[in-house]
């Protein structure tokens, strides 16, 4: 996920960090916001429900809790407020990938 | 429009009040049930849903296992939505010589009829592996259960209306006048007699009872794969102090059906604020830390408080409180009012019958503290 | 836990936060700003600061990041007072819990969107209209994606023209409100607000070839696993609009939680302030969307006020009062324009989900009298989000108010609140401000 976006610095685009989605080495652009490096990777859900349908992102802005996900051991941290950095690990208890794929 | 005569006004639409009222609704009594806000929206919705056998006093230790038989035998008839389980409680051997602790209590309650186990270190890590290693073992109470209060004060204000009992919700009761009493909106009810069933509420209407509040709060998880399976506590949960205004914490955690970990608990003297006082959160984080130690990152969503209401000799206060037998009260259950429910509706509707009650009257009588010698003799332990 | 104390604590980062931070700080006091966002700017100036700024966002950012003396906790959430004088927040990447004490506080928790509940809104790819901004500025790329913006207010025309900026194929903006308000309150900016109008025109003409339809509404969301297509109602005649993605906001509902754990007066769901923007409690300011929404220069002027105020420069604080009363009116215009329709009242069915957390249908909550019975029998509200979510759509479908709050805000890790209080220490040192590059400062952490 290299191309240019709006939102992100231009001067800054070529910084990237690595980060660990369920295990697999990622290079996102450094700011890139968890949840949306998440959905562009093209993870549009994040959780399953009490009764089990599957859940993405809906507020984007901390307050749903829908992209909740294991981060760096921290279950149920909302992906949406959390910035990519160097190293983060995150799990996706519940998304099937492949199916997203 | 005709002026509706009632044989008993309930006041208070909590566990106790609920089943007081559908148990005296089915004896045939005419009942109207009168609630300020929703069912089970007091202490009810505050505590944990634990029904145990406790054995604090002889009279307790009696008093417990008559209630639990109860809801035992109600299981059956339970909707699911009350998520009725025998849990069992598991008593904790924590501290040096406390199995000595697990051995007597173990045999107290065996004299009573009571089914338990004692488990050692063995045992008690295989049924509770998320437990510390190092605890020397546990007392295991089968029979005890945990429900969720909310639904089945709900189930029993239910059953009261199919035995035909009234509902008036949005109101409280604010005086107590001869054969009927007066509500918050300046109506009245005619009732011949009335139940007090409304916790420390009792005490603006019969402010002579001794009650006093100890305020207990206590912490929910998030929803996790369950890995506690009883429900577990400290022993010696008790034994902390009782000095007015201090404040003790013990280990006592519930595994929910959601998958949640309820975890208390604390007990404050003579505190009747709701407030969250966070170095009581703290040390019960603390304590639930030390307990279960792979639990430390799980997250706690709701923190909250409740107001246990206790008489100072640490028994219920059920009956008639005025000579006239027109008044009685249902309180003082001091955090055992989900056990106590139907044990006290029994007590009540007994006394309202006038038939024997489960056990000797006296010993809940709230005219025990009204000073008078025979009173005072019976409680002399 | 440690302890750290200010003069002032400022909650929230965004307009009114950074107005009352700065004018409190260029007065001589000593600030600390605490966002749960990873970043300044609220959710209006959201990564502004790294894109070219607006022009309304470039001087107050620069302003923040050049006053002495205010401290920047952003990832920090709040978890709850610890009495009048005191708030206990967790710093980003958790560890132990840090008590603020401040003198006094400033409210400028903004707001969050009002979703109702559809037939589908459960449905991945169904986001909120600012909240699909959020997370497109954040770094997801939607283009070329067809997405349908829906549901009401004035924030509909801007996200779907950032959407088309971004290179996404908007393929419909459908407002509820009527055309008769919405031309009604297009006439009154153009006689009042020229300003205002002409943005107005300038998003409308960014997404030209996109339809815009007015007094339409969102019945149901169809999709397997995804969102896939949106049914529509104009009242007589139903139509439908195939998507990828449905950003979905219905207006904005202001965060008054934290005021409401501080014992904060509530009226109409806002805080209640008075002329000084303070609200029921002592020492308690209220300033911005929390206050009740009336867009982002109203939110300055009362951040500027709460701050004035704050710092004894009364004379500075009266003399904005007027211009912040002459917004406020302007945005009642605003409310009447994107009123509710009461149809929206019965788009959902008794399957509908209401609450996403517990998934509690609405067939189950209309049994319910209350709130509280609702969350003591159904778990309505009780979940994760403590019932942010179906709380206002309950008060819109119900009347529902009395939602109590309960600590913490946002969930704690039990060992967070177990840890022991060590000795009085000083928050962490302000190396960081506005002008700060974003992967430090999210990155970096935080705890004394």
């Amino acid at each position: 996920m290299t191309e240019s976006r709006p939102g992100l610095d231009q001067g800054k685009e070529s910084e990237t960090v690595t980060i660990w989605v369920n295990g697999r080495m990622v290079r996102v652009p450094a700011g890139t916001v968890l949840a949306s490096a998440l959905l562009h990777l093209g993870i549009l859900y994040t959780a399953r429900s009490v009764s089990g349908q599957l859940r993405g992102p809906l507020c984007g802005m901390g307050i749903c809790f829908e992209c909740r996900a294991t981060v760096n051991g921290q279950p149920l941290m909302r992906t949406c407020q959390l910035v990519c950095h160097e190293g983060l690990r995150v799990e996706i208890a519940q998304a099937d990938q492949e199916a997203q794929a | 429009m005709a002026v509706e005569a009632y044989d008993l006004a309930v006041a208070g639409a909590g566990i106790v009040g609920a089943a007081c009222a559908a148990l005296a609704a089915e004896a045939g009594l005419r009942v109207v049930l009168i609630e300020p806000a929703d069912v089970a929206s007091g202490a009810t919705a505050a505590g944990m849903g634990h029904v145990l056998v406790m054995d604090d006093s002889p009279q307790l230790l009696r008093w417990t296992h008559f209630c639990r038989q109860l809801w035992l035998e109600l299981e059956s008839e339970l909707p699911a939505r009350v998520e009725f389980r025998r849990t069992g409680t598991v008593w904790l051997a924590a501290s040096g010589g406390a199995m000595q602790q697990v051995a007597s209590k173990a045999e107290k309650l065996r004299a009573h009829g009571v089914d338990c186990a004692v488990w050692g270190a063995a045992e008690l890590r295989e049924a509770e592996p998320a437990l510390r290693a190092d605890l020397e073992g546990g007392l295991y109470v089968p029979d005890d259960v945990v429900l969720y209060p909310p639904a089945a004060a709900e189930y029993f204000v239910n059953r009261a209306r199919w035995f035909h009992a009234r509902m008036r919700f949005g109101q409280s009761v604010t005086e107590l006048l001869r054969g009927k009493l007066r509500l918050s909106d300046g109506s009245t009810v005619v009732a011949e007699r009335c139940l007090l069933a409304n916790g420390y509420g009792v005490r603006q209407l019969v402010p002579w009872l001794p009650l006093e509040p100890r305020k207990g709060h206590l912490l929910i998880t998030a929803r996790m794969t369950p890995v506690v399976h009883h429900q577990l506590i400290e022993l010696g949960y008790h034994d902390s102090v009782r000095a007015p205004g201090s404040h003790s914490v013990a280990f006592n955690v519930q595994p929910r059906v959601t998958g949640q970990l309820l975890i208390g608990s604390s007990r404050q003297h003579g505190v009747a604020d709701r407030d969250v006082d966070w170095t009581v959160v703290q040390r019960m984080a603390q304590r639930a830390r030390e307990f279960l130690p792979s639990f430390a990152d799980q997250p706690i969503i709701r923190i909250w408080t409740g107001l246990r209401v206790a008489a100072p000799d640490g028994l219920p206060v059920i009956g008639y409180c005025d000579e006239e037998s027109r008044t009685l009260v249902a309180t003082g259950h001091e955090g055992l009012g989900i056990t106590a429910a139907l044990g006290t509706a029994q007590f009540v509707v007994n006394l309202l019958l006038g038939q024997p009650t489960p056990l000797p009257a006296e010993w809940f009588a709230p005219l025990r503290f009204t000073g008078s010698a025979s009173f005072q003799e019976l409680h002399c332990d | 836990m440690t302890e750290a104390q200010v003069e002032l604590l400022v909650v929230g980062a965004g307009p009114a936060g950074i107005a009352a931070a700065c004018t409190a700080a260029e007065s001589g006091v000593q600030v600390a700003v605490l966002d749960d966002n990873p970043d300044v700017g609220g959710q209006i100036w959201r990564g502004e600061k790294r894109s070219a700024p607006s022009s309304l966002a470039a001087p107050w950012l620069e302003r923040a990041a050049k006053a002495s003396g205010i401290q920047w906790l952003t990832g920090w959430a709040a978890v709850g007072p610890d009495g009048p004088h005191a708030l206990l927040a967790l710093p980003p990447g958790g560890g132990q819990l840090v008590r603020v004490a401040y003198q006094k506080l400033v409210l400028a928790t903004g707001a969050r969107e009002l979703f109702l509940p559809v037939p589908g809104w459960t449905l991945p790819g169904v986001f909120g209209a600012g909240g699909l901004q959020a997370l497109v500025k954040g770094g997801w790329s939607v283009a070329e994606r067809r997405i349908v913006v829906a549901g009401s207010g004035p924030l509909l025309l801007a996200v779907a023209a950032y959407l088309q900026q971004t290179g996404a194929d908007v393929v419909l903006v459908a407002e509820q409100a009527p055309w008769s308000k919405v031309s009604r309150y297009a006439m009154h900016l153009l006689l009042t607000q020229f300003a205002k109008f002409r943005q107005g025109v300038r998003l409308r003409r960014t997404v030209r070839s996109t339809p815009y339809r007015v007094g339409c509404w969102p019945v149901r969301i169809l999709g397997r696993e995804q969102v896939e297509a949106v049914i529509f109602s104009d009242g007589v005649r139903r139509f439908q609009e195939s998507c990828d993605l449905l950003a979905c906001g219905f207006g904005l509902v202001p965060n008054t939680e934290l005021g409401e754990l501080l014992g904060c007066q509530r009226a109409a769901g806002r805080l209640a302030v008075d002329r000084w923007q303070r609200c029921s409690v002592p020492h308690v300011y209220a300033a911005g969307e929390v206050c009740g929404i009336a867009g982002v220069e109203c939110a300055l002027v009362e951040g500027q006020i709460a701050g004035y105020h704050a710092s004894g420069n009364l004379t500075a604080a009266g003399r904005l009062c007027r211009k912040r009363d002459r917004l406020r009116r302007f945005a009642g215009q605003l409310h009447q324009a994107f009123a509710l329709r009461d149809e929206l009242r019965s788009v959902p069915d008794p399957h509908t989900i209401v609450c996403r957390c517990e998934d509690v249908t609405l067939g189950q909550v209309r049994e319910q009298m209350s709130w509280r019975a609702a969350r003591l029998q159904q778990r309505c509200g009780m979940g994760l989000c403590q019932g942010r979510i179906c709380g206002p759509a309950l008060e819109f479908l119900f009347g529902w108010k009395d939602r109590s709050i309960r600590p913490p805000l946002f969930p704690v890790p039990l060992g967070a609140l177990a840890d022991e209080m060590s000795p009085k220490s000083d928050l962490p040192s302000s190396e960081k401000s506005p002008s700060a590059s974003h992967s430090e400062c999210s990155t970096r952490r935080l705890s004394p």
